[in-house]
Protein backbone atom coordinates (compact mmCIF):
# COMPACT_ATOMS: atom_id res chain seq x y z
CA UNK A 1 0.00 0.00 0.00
CA UNK A 2 1.49 3.17 -0.63
CA UNK A 3 -1.02 6.32 0.35
CA UNK A 4 0.68 9.58 -1.12
CA UNK A 5 -1.65 12.32 1.26
CA UNK A 6 -3.50 12.59 4.09
CA UNK A 7 -7.01 10.98 2.46
CA UNK A 8 -5.38 7.97 1.75
CA UNK A 9 -3.82 7.62 4.60
CA UNK A 10 -6.10 8.09 7.26
CA UNK A 11 -8.57 6.09 4.71
CA UNK A 12 -5.75 3.01 4.08
CA UNK A 13 -5.68 3.63 8.44
CA UNK A 14 -8.99 3.29 9.28
CA UNK A 15 -9.81 0.29 7.02
CA UNK A 16 -6.07 -1.34 7.54
CA UNK A 17 -7.89 -5.07 8.45
CA UNK A 18 -10.21 -7.17 8.05
CA UNK A 19 -11.69 -6.93 11.54
CA UNK A 20 -11.44 -3.15 11.45
CA UNK A 21 -13.20 -3.07 8.46
CA UNK A 22 -16.06 -5.61 9.64
CA UNK A 23 -16.33 -3.60 13.04
CA UNK A 24 -17.38 -0.35 11.26
CA UNK A 25 -19.51 -2.20 8.97
CA UNK A 26 -20.75 -5.14 11.35
CA UNK A 27 -21.88 -2.99 14.39
CA UNK A 28 -23.30 -0.26 11.82
CA UNK A 29 -25.63 -2.96 10.14
CA UNK A 30 -26.54 -4.49 13.74
CA UNK A 31 -27.77 -1.19 15.42
CA UNK A 32 -29.19 0.14 12.37
CA UNK A 33 -31.35 -3.19 10.78
CA UNK A 34 -33.86 -2.90 13.57
CA UNK A 35 -34.93 0.45 11.86
CA UNK A 36 -35.46 -1.70 8.67
CA UNK A 37 -36.84 -4.87 9.31
CA UNK A 38 -38.74 -4.17 11.91
CA UNK A 39 -42.35 -2.80 11.97
CA UNK A 40 -42.15 0.25 13.24
CA UNK A 41 -43.54 4.30 11.92
CA UNK A 42 -41.62 5.92 8.93
CA UNK A 43 -40.62 8.40 11.06
CA UNK A 44 -39.17 6.73 13.76
CA UNK A 45 -37.12 4.29 10.72
CA UNK A 46 -36.26 7.86 9.72
CA UNK A 47 -34.92 9.33 12.62
CA UNK A 48 -33.73 5.94 14.24
CA UNK A 49 -31.24 6.11 10.98
CA UNK A 50 -30.18 9.84 10.85
CA UNK A 51 -29.26 9.69 14.65
CA UNK A 52 -26.89 6.65 13.80
CA UNK A 53 -25.62 8.91 10.90
CA UNK A 54 -25.23 11.65 13.38
CA UNK A 55 -23.18 9.68 16.13
CA UNK A 56 -21.33 7.84 13.05
CA UNK A 57 -19.94 10.99 11.93
CA UNK A 58 -20.30 13.74 14.26
CA UNK A 59 -19.48 12.36 17.25
CA UNK A 60 -16.64 9.95 16.01
CA UNK A 61 -14.94 12.73 14.45
CA UNK A 62 -15.05 14.52 17.45
CA UNK A 63 -13.66 11.78 19.87
CA UNK A 64 -11.37 11.17 16.82
CA UNK A 65 -10.05 13.99 16.32
CA UNK A 66 -8.67 14.20 20.30
CA UNK A 67 -7.63 10.82 20.37
CA UNK A 68 -5.00 11.79 17.52
CA UNK A 69 -3.94 15.11 19.89
CA UNK A 70 -3.52 12.98 22.44
CA UNK A 71 -1.49 10.38 20.84
CA UNK A 72 0.53 13.53 19.32
CA UNK A 73 -0.69 13.05 15.59
CA UNK A 74 -1.73 16.81 15.21
CA UNK A 75 1.83 18.31 15.69
CA UNK A 76 3.64 15.74 13.53
CA UNK A 77 0.79 16.95 10.97
CA UNK A 78 1.90 20.66 12.25
CA UNK A 79 5.38 19.82 11.47
CA UNK A 80 4.89 19.33 7.65
CA UNK A 81 5.02 21.80 5.31
CA UNK A 82 1.27 21.27 4.62
CA UNK A 83 -1.44 23.89 4.61
CA UNK A 84 -4.29 23.22 7.06
CA UNK A 85 -7.41 23.74 4.92
CA UNK A 86 -5.50 20.54 3.16
CA UNK A 87 -5.15 18.69 6.01
CA UNK A 88 -8.59 19.36 7.22
CA UNK A 89 -10.01 18.66 3.86
CA UNK A 90 -8.16 15.69 3.85
CA UNK A 91 -9.92 14.42 6.79
CA UNK A 92 -13.03 15.39 5.80
CA UNK A 93 -13.21 13.38 2.74
CA UNK A 94 -11.50 10.34 4.44
CA UNK A 95 -14.34 10.79 7.26
CA UNK A 96 -16.82 11.05 5.07
CA UNK A 97 -15.95 7.75 3.48
CA UNK A 98 -16.06 6.11 5.98
CA UNK A 99 -19.36 7.49 7.18
CA UNK A 100 -20.66 6.32 4.03
CA UNK A 101 -19.15 2.93 4.34
CA UNK A 102 -20.37 2.51 7.37
CA UNK A 103 -24.20 3.90 7.14
CA UNK A 104 -24.74 4.16 3.22
CA UNK A 105 -25.79 0.49 3.03
CA UNK A 106 -28.29 0.53 5.89
CA UNK A 107 -29.95 3.74 4.22
CA UNK A 108 -30.03 1.94 0.35
CA UNK A 109 -31.36 -0.68 2.03
CA UNK A 110 -34.42 1.53 3.80
CA UNK A 111 -34.87 3.07 0.24
CA UNK A 112 -34.95 -0.28 -1.68
CA UNK A 113 -37.04 -2.40 1.13
CA UNK A 114 -39.48 0.67 1.80
CA UNK A 115 -39.43 3.21 -1.08
CA UNK A 116 -41.74 4.10 -2.64
CA UNK A 117 -42.35 3.47 -6.04
CA UNK A 118 -40.54 5.73 -9.14
CA UNK A 119 -38.01 7.08 -7.10
CA UNK A 120 -35.47 6.76 -9.39
CA UNK A 121 -35.01 10.42 -10.40
CA UNK A 122 -34.92 11.31 -6.56
CA UNK A 123 -32.02 9.48 -6.02
CA UNK A 124 -28.96 12.21 -7.10
CA UNK A 125 -31.39 14.64 -4.64
CA UNK A 126 -31.33 12.20 -2.08
CA UNK A 127 -27.05 10.77 -2.33
CA UNK A 128 -26.22 14.92 -2.24
CA UNK A 129 -27.95 15.17 0.88
CA UNK A 130 -27.17 12.05 2.53
CA UNK A 131 -23.01 13.27 1.52
CA UNK A 132 -23.40 16.77 2.43
CA UNK A 133 -24.93 16.17 5.90
CA UNK A 134 -22.30 13.90 6.45
CA UNK A 135 -19.40 16.54 5.68
CA UNK A 136 -21.63 19.44 7.74
CA UNK A 137 -21.05 16.82 10.58
CA UNK A 138 -17.84 15.68 10.30
CA UNK A 139 -17.02 19.52 9.78
CA UNK A 140 -18.80 19.91 13.38
CA UNK A 141 -17.31 16.98 15.08
CA UNK A 142 -13.49 18.28 13.67
CA UNK A 143 -14.77 21.90 15.55
CA UNK A 144 -15.49 20.25 18.84
CA UNK A 145 -12.68 18.05 18.73
CA UNK A 146 -10.56 21.05 18.52
CA UNK A 147 -12.27 22.98 21.29
CA UNK A 148 -12.71 20.49 23.80
CA UNK A 149 -9.31 20.16 25.51
CA UNK A 150 -9.75 16.23 27.22
CA UNK A 151 -11.46 12.68 26.50
CA UNK A 152 -14.08 13.55 29.08
CA UNK A 153 -15.12 17.02 27.87
CA UNK A 154 -15.50 15.63 24.20
CA UNK A 155 -17.44 12.59 24.94
CA UNK A 156 -19.75 14.94 27.32
CA UNK A 157 -19.88 17.62 24.70
CA UNK A 158 -20.65 15.04 21.69
CA UNK A 159 -23.53 13.61 23.82
CA UNK A 160 -24.93 16.85 24.04
CA UNK A 161 -24.27 17.86 20.69
CA UNK A 162 -25.92 14.61 19.15
CA UNK A 163 -28.94 15.92 21.18
CA UNK A 164 -28.70 19.70 19.71
CA UNK A 165 -28.50 19.12 16.20
CA UNK A 166 -31.22 16.21 16.67
CA UNK A 167 -33.52 18.77 18.50
CA UNK A 168 -32.52 22.18 15.74
CA UNK A 169 -33.61 19.79 13.41
CA UNK A 170 -37.03 18.99 14.53
CA UNK A 171 -35.90 14.92 14.90
CA UNK A 172 -36.99 15.30 18.64
CA UNK A 173 -40.77 15.99 18.79
CA UNK A 174 -41.13 20.20 19.44
CA UNK A 175 -44.23 21.48 21.35
CA UNK A 176 -46.18 23.66 19.39
CA UNK A 177 -45.47 27.35 20.00
CA UNK A 178 -41.45 25.86 20.24
CA UNK A 179 -42.13 24.30 16.47
CA UNK A 180 -43.18 27.67 15.51
CA UNK A 181 -39.68 29.55 16.86
CA UNK A 182 -37.54 26.77 15.34
CA UNK A 183 -38.94 26.77 11.98
CA UNK A 184 -36.58 29.29 10.63
CA UNK A 185 -33.34 26.75 11.70
CA UNK A 186 -34.63 23.69 10.19
CA UNK A 187 -34.97 25.52 7.20
CA UNK A 188 -30.90 25.61 7.27
CA UNK A 189 -30.55 22.42 8.91
CA UNK A 190 -29.07 19.46 6.21
CA UNK A 191 -30.19 16.96 8.46
CA UNK A 192 -33.94 18.07 8.47
CA UNK A 193 -33.77 18.45 4.68
CA UNK A 194 -32.22 14.87 4.24
CA UNK A 195 -35.04 13.54 7.43
CA UNK A 196 -37.89 15.36 4.65
CA UNK A 197 -36.45 13.94 2.02
CA UNK A 198 -36.27 10.33 3.23
CA UNK A 199 -39.43 10.82 4.52
CA UNK A 200 -40.86 12.19 1.34
CA UNK A 201 -38.63 8.62 -0.53
CA UNK A 202 -40.92 6.15 1.49
CA UNK A 203 -44.47 7.59 1.58
CA UNK A 204 -44.22 9.66 -1.56
CA UNK A 205 -43.70 12.51 -2.89
CA UNK A 206 -40.15 11.49 -3.57
CA UNK A 207 -37.91 14.65 -3.56
CA UNK A 208 -37.57 16.37 -6.45
CA UNK A 209 -34.53 15.70 -8.64
CA UNK A 210 -32.99 19.05 -10.38
CA UNK A 211 -29.76 19.83 -12.05
CA UNK A 212 -28.19 20.93 -8.76
CA UNK A 213 -27.79 17.80 -6.83
CA UNK A 214 -26.09 16.11 -9.79
CA UNK A 215 -23.64 19.52 -9.71
CA UNK A 216 -22.88 19.25 -6.44
CA UNK A 217 -22.32 15.22 -6.82
CA UNK A 218 -20.21 16.02 -9.57
CA UNK A 219 -17.81 18.48 -7.49
CA UNK A 220 -17.98 16.13 -4.81
CA UNK A 221 -17.08 13.67 -7.19
CA UNK A 222 -14.04 15.83 -8.40
CA UNK A 223 -12.57 16.51 -5.05
CA UNK A 224 -12.18 12.80 -4.38
CA UNK A 225 -10.38 11.85 -7.28
CA UNK A 226 -7.80 14.79 -6.89
CA UNK A 227 -7.25 13.34 -3.77
CA UNK A 228 -7.50 9.58 -4.59
CA UNK A 229 -5.90 9.57 -7.18
CA UNK A 230 -2.58 11.90 -6.11
CA UNK A 231 0.46 9.96 -6.34
CA UNK B 1 30.92 28.92 8.00
CA UNK B 2 31.69 32.02 7.26
CA UNK B 3 31.39 35.03 8.59
CA UNK B 4 28.34 36.26 6.09
CA UNK B 5 26.45 32.80 7.00
CA UNK B 6 23.28 33.52 8.68
CA UNK B 7 23.08 32.13 11.74
CA UNK B 8 20.61 29.16 11.33
CA UNK B 9 18.73 29.52 14.78
CA UNK B 10 19.19 33.23 16.65
CA UNK B 11 17.19 34.12 19.68
CA UNK B 12 17.38 37.31 21.16
CA UNK B 13 14.97 37.88 24.79
CA UNK B 14 13.14 34.96 24.12
CA UNK B 15 10.51 34.48 26.44
CA UNK B 16 7.25 32.32 26.76
CA UNK B 17 5.93 31.76 30.31
CA UNK B 18 3.00 29.09 31.07
CA UNK B 19 2.27 30.04 34.92
CA UNK B 20 4.97 32.57 36.84
CA UNK B 21 8.40 31.38 36.83
CA UNK B 22 7.45 28.09 34.27
CA UNK B 23 9.04 28.08 31.13
CA UNK B 24 11.61 29.55 28.94
CA UNK B 25 12.63 33.64 30.39
CA UNK B 26 14.76 36.03 28.00
CA UNK B 27 17.05 33.40 25.90
CA UNK B 28 19.80 34.10 24.11
CA UNK B 29 20.84 32.02 21.66
CA UNK B 30 22.83 31.02 17.77
CA UNK B 31 22.99 28.08 15.80
CA UNK B 32 25.33 28.76 12.92
CA UNK B 33 25.16 26.06 9.96
CA UNK B 34 27.78 23.41 10.68
CA UNK B 35 27.45 23.34 14.21
CA UNK B 36 25.59 20.93 16.63
CA UNK B 37 23.94 23.02 19.41
CA UNK B 38 23.31 20.43 22.25
CA UNK B 39 21.06 21.83 24.97
CA UNK B 40 21.10 20.28 28.22
CA UNK B 41 18.49 20.61 31.33
CA UNK B 42 17.38 18.45 33.76
CA UNK B 43 13.18 17.69 33.06
CA UNK B 44 11.09 20.60 33.57
CA UNK B 45 13.76 23.32 32.71
CA UNK B 46 12.05 24.47 29.59
CA UNK B 47 13.74 22.21 27.00
CA UNK B 48 10.45 21.36 25.16
CA UNK B 49 8.90 24.77 24.97
CA UNK B 50 11.97 26.04 23.70
CA UNK B 51 12.16 23.79 21.08
CA UNK B 52 8.66 24.02 20.61
CA UNK B 53 9.03 27.72 20.22
CA UNK B 54 11.77 27.30 17.70
CA UNK B 55 9.28 24.82 15.53
CA UNK B 56 6.74 27.57 15.23
CA UNK B 57 4.50 24.71 18.01
CA UNK B 58 4.27 27.75 20.36
CA UNK B 59 4.22 31.70 20.16
CA UNK B 60 6.53 33.58 22.29
CA UNK B 61 5.27 35.80 24.83
CA UNK B 62 8.36 38.68 24.36
CA UNK B 63 11.97 38.48 22.47
CA UNK B 64 13.33 37.50 19.25
CA UNK B 65 13.24 34.20 17.06
CA UNK B 66 14.80 33.65 13.75
CA UNK B 67 14.25 30.01 12.67
CA UNK B 68 16.18 29.47 9.48
CA UNK B 69 15.79 33.50 7.83
CA UNK B 70 11.74 33.19 8.96
CA UNK B 71 11.10 35.69 11.50
CA UNK B 72 8.89 33.71 14.58
CA UNK B 73 8.87 36.53 16.52
CA UNK B 74 6.28 38.03 14.29
CA UNK B 75 3.80 35.34 14.20
CA UNK B 76 5.86 33.31 11.08
CA UNK B 77 6.38 29.74 10.47
CA UNK B 78 10.11 28.46 10.43
CA UNK B 79 10.30 27.23 6.73
CA UNK B 80 9.11 23.53 7.48
CA UNK B 81 10.38 21.71 4.42
CA UNK B 82 14.04 23.01 5.14
CA UNK B 83 13.88 21.18 8.60
CA UNK B 84 12.93 17.73 10.47
CA UNK B 85 12.38 17.14 13.88
CA UNK B 86 12.10 14.31 16.25
CA UNK B 87 10.27 14.79 19.07
CA UNK B 88 9.44 12.69 22.21
CA UNK B 89 5.55 13.01 21.82
CA UNK B 90 5.73 11.39 17.91
CA UNK B 91 3.71 9.44 16.69
CA UNK B 92 2.93 7.13 13.76
CA UNK B 93 -0.23 5.76 11.80
CA UNK B 94 0.01 2.10 13.60
CA UNK B 95 -1.57 -0.08 11.37
CA UNK B 96 0.22 1.45 8.36
CA UNK B 97 4.00 -0.12 7.59
CA UNK B 98 7.15 1.84 8.78
CA UNK B 99 7.79 2.27 5.19
CA UNK B 100 4.39 3.62 4.29
CA UNK B 101 4.31 6.54 7.08
CA UNK B 102 8.03 7.17 5.67
CA UNK B 103 6.57 7.83 2.25
CA UNK B 104 3.77 9.89 3.13
CA UNK B 105 5.86 12.23 5.14
CA UNK B 106 8.42 12.27 2.64
CA UNK B 107 5.69 12.79 0.08
CA UNK B 108 4.47 15.89 2.21
CA UNK B 109 7.61 17.45 1.97
CA UNK B 110 7.69 17.32 -1.90
CA UNK B 111 9.89 13.91 -2.13
CA UNK B 112 9.31 11.19 -4.47
CA UNK B 113 10.40 8.87 -7.38
CA UNK B 114 13.53 7.02 -7.45
CA UNK B 115 16.01 8.61 -5.31
CA UNK B 116 13.19 8.76 -2.24
CA UNK B 117 12.92 5.28 -2.59
CA UNK B 118 16.77 4.32 -2.62
CA UNK B 119 16.87 7.26 0.37
CA UNK B 120 14.28 5.14 2.40
CA UNK B 121 16.01 2.00 1.77
CA UNK B 122 19.25 3.41 2.91
CA UNK B 123 18.25 5.23 5.88
CA UNK B 124 16.22 1.97 6.97
CA UNK B 125 19.37 -0.60 6.48
CA UNK B 126 21.43 2.10 8.51
CA UNK B 127 19.13 2.42 11.36
CA UNK B 128 18.59 -1.01 11.52
CA UNK B 129 15.03 -1.40 10.25
CA UNK B 130 15.35 -2.49 6.86
CA UNK B 131 13.57 -6.39 7.42
CA UNK B 132 10.85 -4.39 9.52
CA UNK B 133 10.35 -1.62 6.97
CA UNK B 134 7.29 -3.72 5.55
CA UNK B 135 5.93 -4.54 9.17
CA UNK B 136 2.96 -2.45 10.59
CA UNK B 137 4.14 0.00 13.16
CA UNK B 138 1.76 -1.31 15.64
CA UNK B 139 4.65 -4.24 15.65
CA UNK B 140 7.27 -2.29 16.12
CA UNK B 141 8.64 -1.56 19.75
CA UNK B 142 10.01 1.95 21.49
CA UNK B 143 13.18 2.10 19.92
CA UNK B 144 11.55 1.02 16.33
CA UNK B 145 9.18 4.06 16.35
CA UNK B 146 12.36 6.22 17.48
CA UNK B 147 14.37 5.16 14.36
CA UNK B 148 11.51 5.85 12.24
CA UNK B 149 10.75 8.90 13.53
CA UNK B 150 14.52 9.96 12.63
CA UNK B 151 14.34 8.61 9.07
CA UNK B 152 11.32 10.92 8.62
CA UNK B 153 13.04 13.63 9.88
CA UNK B 154 16.50 13.07 7.85
CA UNK B 155 14.72 11.76 4.30
CA UNK B 156 14.52 15.31 2.93
CA UNK B 157 18.21 16.16 4.36
CA UNK B 158 17.02 19.12 6.20
CA UNK B 159 19.48 22.30 7.05
CA UNK B 160 18.27 22.36 10.71
CA UNK B 161 17.30 19.07 12.42
CA UNK B 162 15.36 18.98 15.83
CA UNK B 163 15.51 16.37 18.27
CA UNK B 164 14.09 16.16 22.10
CA UNK B 165 15.68 13.57 23.88
CA UNK B 166 16.72 11.74 20.84
CA UNK B 167 18.58 8.39 23.27
CA UNK B 168 15.40 8.01 25.13
CA UNK B 169 14.46 4.19 24.76
CA UNK B 170 17.02 3.50 22.00
CA UNK B 171 19.89 0.78 22.15
CA UNK B 172 23.32 1.97 22.68
CA UNK B 173 24.58 1.24 19.39
CA UNK B 174 22.27 2.89 17.72
CA UNK B 175 22.99 5.82 20.09
CA UNK B 176 26.57 5.86 18.84
CA UNK B 177 25.45 5.92 15.00
CA UNK B 178 23.71 8.96 15.88
CA UNK B 179 26.24 11.14 17.38
CA UNK B 180 28.44 9.90 14.66
CA UNK B 181 26.01 11.01 11.75
CA UNK B 182 25.22 14.20 13.63
CA UNK B 183 29.05 14.90 13.54
CA UNK B 184 28.91 14.33 9.72
CA UNK B 185 26.03 16.61 9.17
CA UNK B 186 28.24 19.42 11.13
CA UNK B 187 31.14 18.54 8.58
CA UNK B 188 28.74 19.26 5.45
CA UNK B 189 27.45 22.38 7.08
CA UNK B 190 24.25 20.94 8.21
CA UNK B 191 22.93 22.50 11.78
CA UNK B 192 21.64 20.35 15.06
CA UNK B 193 19.82 21.07 17.48
CA UNK B 194 19.57 18.81 20.63
CA UNK B 195 17.66 18.88 24.03
CA UNK B 196 18.42 16.48 26.02
CA UNK B 197 19.42 15.59 29.69
CA UNK B 198 22.09 12.68 28.76
CA UNK B 199 25.13 14.56 28.56
CA UNK B 200 27.36 11.72 28.30
CA UNK B 201 26.13 11.15 25.25
CA UNK B 202 26.00 14.64 23.84
CA UNK B 203 29.44 15.59 24.99
CA UNK B 204 30.07 13.03 21.89
CA UNK B 205 27.36 14.42 19.36
CA UNK B 206 27.36 18.42 20.02
CA UNK B 207 30.37 21.40 19.83
CA UNK B 208 28.21 23.82 21.25
CA UNK B 209 26.43 23.41 24.43
CA UNK B 210 24.28 25.59 26.75
CA UNK B 211 22.56 25.10 29.86
CA UNK B 212 19.28 25.61 30.85
CA UNK B 213 17.75 25.65 34.24
CA UNK B 214 13.99 26.72 35.50
CA UNK B 215 13.68 28.19 32.05
CA UNK B 216 17.01 30.11 31.46
CA UNK B 217 20.17 29.96 30.13
CA UNK B 218 22.75 29.42 32.38
CA UNK B 219 25.99 28.91 30.36
CA UNK B 220 26.82 28.25 27.12
CA UNK B 221 29.59 27.75 24.74
CA UNK B 222 31.51 25.19 23.45
CA UNK B 223 32.03 21.70 24.77
CA UNK B 224 36.04 22.51 25.25
CA UNK B 225 35.04 25.74 27.09
CA UNK B 226 32.17 24.67 29.48
CA UNK B 227 34.68 22.10 30.74
CA UNK B 228 37.70 23.66 30.89
CA UNK B 229 35.24 26.23 33.08
CA UNK B 230 35.22 23.71 35.61
CA UNK B 231 39.10 22.70 35.88
CA UNK B 232 41.63 23.52 33.06
CA UNK B 233 43.62 20.20 34.02
CA UNK B 234 43.59 16.54 33.32
CA UNK B 235 44.63 13.92 35.67
CA UNK B 236 46.45 11.02 34.61
CA UNK B 237 47.08 8.04 37.29
CA UNK B 238 49.86 5.78 35.45
CA UNK B 239 50.78 2.28 37.48
CA UNK B 240 54.19 1.78 37.17
CA UNK B 241 55.86 -1.76 36.91
CA UNK B 242 57.97 -2.33 39.87
CA UNK B 243 58.87 0.69 42.12
CA UNK B 244 61.43 3.22 39.51
CA UNK B 245 62.43 6.64 41.42
CA UNK B 246 61.61 9.08 38.09
CA UNK B 247 62.16 12.37 37.91
CA UNK B 248 59.55 15.13 36.45
CA UNK B 249 60.36 15.61 32.62
CA UNK B 250 61.00 18.92 31.37
CA UNK B 251 57.47 18.73 29.40
CA UNK B 252 55.30 22.19 29.29
CA UNK B 253 51.82 21.80 30.26
CA UNK B 254 52.82 19.56 33.32
CA UNK B 255 51.66 20.85 36.65
CA UNK B 256 52.24 18.47 39.11
CA UNK B 257 54.08 15.41 39.53
CA UNK B 258 53.48 12.89 42.69
CA UNK B 259 55.00 9.37 42.89
CA UNK B 260 53.41 6.49 45.72
CA UNK B 261 55.30 3.36 45.24
CA UNK B 262 53.81 2.12 41.97
CA UNK B 263 51.43 4.78 41.39
CA UNK B 264 52.36 8.21 39.37
CA UNK B 265 50.03 11.11 39.76
CA UNK B 266 50.48 13.72 37.36
CA UNK B 267 48.23 16.88 36.23
CA UNK B 268 48.50 18.63 32.90
CA UNK B 269 46.94 21.29 31.17
CA UNK B 270 43.45 20.12 29.09
CA UNK B 271 45.65 19.23 26.10
CA UNK B 272 45.02 15.78 24.88
CA UNK B 273 48.21 15.90 23.23
CA UNK B 274 50.23 16.06 26.02
CA UNK B 275 49.60 12.29 27.20
CA UNK B 276 50.94 10.58 24.96
CA UNK B 277 54.02 12.82 25.32
CA UNK B 278 53.55 12.28 28.88
CA UNK B 279 53.67 8.61 28.38
CA UNK B 280 57.10 8.97 25.86
CA UNK B 281 59.01 10.42 28.34
CA UNK B 282 58.05 8.21 31.48
CA UNK B 283 59.44 5.05 29.40
CA UNK B 284 62.29 6.72 27.72
CA UNK B 285 63.26 7.10 31.78
CA UNK B 286 62.91 3.56 32.39
CA UNK B 287 59.51 3.18 33.98
CA UNK B 288 57.30 0.29 32.50
CA UNK B 289 53.58 1.23 32.53
CA UNK B 290 50.76 -1.39 33.44
CA UNK B 291 48.11 0.92 33.72
CA UNK B 292 47.20 4.29 32.45
CA UNK B 293 44.05 6.41 33.69
CA UNK B 294 42.78 9.71 32.50
CA UNK B 295 39.96 11.93 34.20
CA UNK B 296 39.03 15.50 33.84
CA UNK B 297 36.07 17.09 34.51
CA UNK B 298 33.00 16.04 32.13
CA UNK B 299 29.89 17.77 31.10
CA UNK B 300 27.80 16.75 33.95
CA UNK B 301 30.17 18.60 36.19
CA UNK B 302 30.22 21.98 33.93
CA UNK B 303 26.47 21.47 34.42
CA UNK B 304 26.76 21.38 37.80
CA UNK B 305 29.06 24.07 38.39
CA UNK B 306 27.03 26.64 36.49
CA UNK B 307 23.13 25.75 37.99
CA UNK B 308 24.78 24.67 41.55
CA UNK B 309 22.33 21.24 40.22
CA UNK B 310 23.15 17.99 39.86
CA UNK B 311 21.56 16.50 36.73
CA UNK B 312 19.24 13.31 37.74
CA UNK B 313 20.14 10.50 35.64
CA UNK B 314 17.90 10.39 32.38
CA UNK B 315 14.38 8.42 32.79
CA UNK B 316 14.25 4.91 30.43
CA UNK B 317 11.20 4.91 28.78
CA UNK B 318 9.08 1.51 29.31
CA UNK B 319 9.27 -0.86 26.21
CA UNK B 320 13.08 0.65 25.38
CA UNK B 321 15.19 -1.81 22.96
CA UNK B 322 17.45 -3.62 25.18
Amino acid sequence: MRPANLFQVELASALATPRKAGLRLGLSFLLGAPFILAQMPVRVRVVGLILLALFHSFFGAAVGRVRVRALGRETKLALLPLPGWLILLDRLLAGVVVDLIQTGPLLLLLVAVHGSPGLGPALPSLAWLFCGTLLVLNLLGQGLGRLAKSNAEVHLGGALGVGLVAFLSGLIPTPGPLAGLLKPVWGLSPVRGLAEALEGALLGPAPSGGVWPVVFLAGLAVLYLWRALER
Amino acid sequence: MTPSDPPVVLARGLSREHAPGRGVMGVDLDLEPGHCLGLLGPNGSGKTTLTSLLLGLLKADRGELKVLGANLSRGGRPPLARLGAVLDTDSHWEDLSGLANARFTAGARGLSGRDLEENLGRLFEEAGLGPQAGDRVKAYSFGMRRKLSLIQALVHRPELLVLDEPTAGVDAGFMVRLSGLIRERSGRGLATWIATNDPDWLAGAADRVAFLDRGRIKARGTLEELIAGVSPLLEVRLTLEGFPDLTPPDLAGLRSWAQKGDTLTVLLDRDRGLVPRLVEAVVLAGGGIRSLEVAGPTLKDAFLLATGRALEKPLEKVGGEG
